[in-house]
Formats: structure tokens, C-alpha cells, sequence
């Protein structure tokens, strides 16, 4: 028999409430799911795992909650039954860190439950339909992607796409438009001319505002698997299907990894993906002035698909 | 020790597996690992699948590929054990 953890006092230890922002509130309600403050939980009987950014905690008797803790910033209840999360956070936790929190550890993972893929990658678009760049934190995406906007392409999002199977093709959009670069990539891809946010307390990123485009679906036209380690030269080549079906699904979010039905949903979405969509490696240098030849590498690569 | 090629595996109940194109890519539910079989690989899993010990496909494939049957025993050794320590297949 569920124990429910404590929600009806939503004040935080100094006494204050804190409030979640409202289109923070209209983003998640958009997907079907409340989000507000909460109590400090209450929990008891837990297993757990961490995937290397959060560790998360799964209740013995509440196969459907989740409790997601960010180091000492945030713990995050996610109830999977009610489709409701609650937030506890630390005092004078940034607004833009709490933001971070929910749009990209949190969300991604509550779409996951659905029917879809969910993965790492930044979506441009070109002609009408959209390629993506798939790659681990740290691999380039949102250079690339940066690059891409600056040069006049359509951005519609740097780190996580949600995948779709539509009949006889798939469907991508971001999960909500966004580009967050380091200070170097600002410099060299926008000079000063740049409207920046950070992204968070504890990242040393920066959230360029105002140039991804609105939310909108477009049809997958090609998939690039970026390596994170640089070479030389750049190198654009079709990808081998069982190293694509792993690399995509490496890159894919999850609310509970020990699933095994959303974890055989995903494996056969992905496969399924790989089969219809061209899906390539890229390797390339990373340095600044190549990133021309990048972006003519991978254009010349999807058009010739 | 019985050789592992000839030894009745079969895939655990806790493995599935998606084909693409010519390869196959498993998943081991409990342990969350994902496996990646290429073109060799896939045809000794679909022999195991069947029913069939692995060293009947190791003599197809040496056949087809023109290699040495001792070269593909070899390989299909490593290949298998590693699959068994991961609890993709099981030994029946």
C-alpha cells in the first residue's frame, strides 16, 4: 500500500514559499502535468540509481513516484499516477537554476513515459524538414547548432528533441527552444551581440535568448551521431545500424531506466528510426574556423541521402 | 568443461532484441544494458534462437566466408561467453 509523501505544507525551512513560475507551470500543464512548490518529502523504503547528473530514488511501494535529487539544490517528487511534481529547493536557488531543474533534468523525462523518443540532441532546420545532431553533453550540439542559426538555418532547439512515429516517417520538435552555450562559443558565434540569461548556478553556461524559433514539428530528414572526440579532418559517414540503434539510444532520456516496457518501447522505436531515417557519423575538428566546412559537410551529406 | 559451442543456450527470458538492417541490437531488461550484434554476430543469435548450438553456425559462416573454421570456433568463444556474462543468453 502507497505511503503519500507530504505536500500540503509547501514551506520551505526558512519559513518562505517558494513559487514555480508560470510558464513553467503552462510548459508542464502543456504536456499533462501539474507542477508547484512542495514540502520537504517524507519518504521511507527506497531503492535507487543515478545516471550521473541526478540520483534518483524510487519508492518500494510507489512504483509510479519518483523522487529526483540535484545534489543539495532541489529535491524533485515525480508521480507518475497523478502526473503531478512537487519541488523542494534549497533557499536562494536561482530562478534561472530552478528553471534548468524542470525544463531540462525533469521534463524530458516525464515526456519519456509517453509513447515517444526522447533524446540528447539539437534539431535545425533546413528546406522544410529538420536534421539532428545527437551527441553526449560536451560533444559540440549547441556550437553546431549555434553555428547553424547564425548562418541563417531555423534553430529549433540545442538539447533535447522529442521523436515521433507518424505512418511512414517520424516527427521532431524540441522539447522547448533553447540554445545554451559556454562564454567561448557567445564570443566567437555572436560577438557582443548576443542576449544572454545563465543557464544555471552550478554550470557555466549561458542561455542565448530570443533565437531559437517557437516549438514546431518538422519531419526528420537525417540524423548525425557526433563523436566527441575531435579529429582532424571533418567527416561525414554513414552511420552502421546497430552502433546508430545504440548511439540513439545512449542519447535518450528516461524517467525510470528499470522500465523494461518503456525500455522495449524505446529499443524498437530506435530501431525503427534507424531503418527509415539516414543516420550518419560525424567527426570533426573543434575549432572555430572550420565550422564553415562543418556545416557544408553535413548539408552536402543529408542532400545527397 | 563442455565447449561452449556446442553447450544448449538459449536467449534469457530477460533479453529482447530489435533487427536493423543486416545487425541486431539486444537489450538485457534487468541489467539495462544495450548489446550490438553485426552481421556475424546476428547469425549465431538467430541459430541460438532456433534452437541450434552455436558451432553450427560457426561451420556455415566459415563456409560461406571462406575463413578458417578454427579463426570463426575462436571468436564465437569469446562472443558467447561475453554475451553469458552479461545474462543475454542462458545456458538451458
Amino acid at each position: 500500500m502507497c505511503s503519500p509523501v507530504s505536500r500540503s505544507d509547501a514551506r520551505q525551512p526558512d519559513g518562505s514559499v517558494f513559487e514555480v513560475e508560470a510558464d513553467l507551470i503552462d510548459i508542464f500543464a502543456g504536456a499533462g502535468w501539474r507542477v508547484g512548490s512542495a514540502g520537504p518529502p517524507k519518504c521511507r523504503g527506497l531503492r535507487s540509481w543515478s545516471d550521473g547528473i541526478v540520483s534518483v530514488r524510487r519508492f518500494n511501494d510507489c512504483p509510479g513516484r519518483h523522487l529526483f535529487l540535484f545534489s543539495d539544490m532541489a529535491v524533485v517528487d515525480v508521480d507518475a499516477d497523478s502526473r503531478e511534481i512537487g519541488l523542494f529547493v534549497k533557499p536562494r536557488l536561482s530562478s534561472e537554476t530552478v528553471r534548468h531543474l524542470l525544463l531540462d533534468q525533469i521534463l524530458p523525462r516525464v515526456l519519456a513515459l509517453e509513447p515517444l523518443l526522447i533524446v540528447h540532441a539539437a534539431a535545425v532546420e533546413t528546406d522544410g524538414a529538420a536534421f539532428l545532431m545527437i551527441g553526449s553533453s560536451g560533444s559540440g550540439k549547441s556550437t553546431l547548432a549555434a553555428s547553424f542559426q547564425a548562418s541563417g538555418y531555423e534553430l529549433l532547439g540545442d538539447d533535447a528533441v522529442l521523436i515521433q512515429q507518424r505512418a511512414n516517417s517520424f516527427i521532431g520538435r524540441a522539447v522547448y527552444p533553447s540554445l545554451r552555450l559556454r562564454e567561448d562559443s557567445v564570443r566567437e558565434i555572436f560577438g557582443s551581440k548576443a542576449n544572454l540569461r545563465p543557464v544555471a548556478d552550478y554550470l557555466a553556461k549561458w542561455s542565448v535568448q530570443n533565437v531559437a524559433a517557437d516549438i514546431a514539428e518538422r519531419p526528420v530528414q537525417a540524423i548525425l551521431l557526433i563523436d566527441p572526440n575531435a579529429s582532424d579532418a571533418v567527416c561525414v559517414e554513414p552511420a552502421a545500424d546497430a552502433k546508430a540503434c545504440m548511439a540513439i539510444l545512449a542519447q535518450s532520456f528516461a524517467l525510470d531506466p528499470t522500465d523494461s516496457i518503456r525500455a522495449r518501447d524505446r529499443l524498437e522505436c530506435a530501431g525503427e528510426l534507424v531503418r527509415t531515417i539516414p543516420t550518419f557519423n560525424l567527426t570533426y575538428p573543434r575549432d572555430y574556423g572550420r565550422l564553415a566546412e562543418v556545416r557544408a559537410a553535413i548539408i552536402d551529406a543529408i542532400s545527397r541521402r | 568443461m563442455t565447449d561452449i559451442l556446442t553447450q544448449k543456450l538459449r536467449p534469457s527470458p530477460d533479453a529482447f532484441a530489435n533487427a536493423v538492417g543486416n545487425e541486431t541490437v539486444l537489450l538485457q531488461v534487468k541489467r539495462g544494458v544495450y548489446y550490438g550484434l553485426d552481421e556475424i554476430g546476428t547469425r549465431i543469435w538467430e541459430h541460438l534462437k532456433s534452437g541450434e548450438p552455436a558451432l553450427s553456425a560457426c561451420e556455415s559462416i566459415a563456409a560461406e566466408f571462406g575463413v578458417s573454421l578454427d579463426a570463426v570456433k575462436a571468436d564465437a568463444r569469446a562472443f558467447l561467453a561475453d554475451l553469458k556474462s552479461n545474462e543475454i543468453i542462458v545456458a538451458e
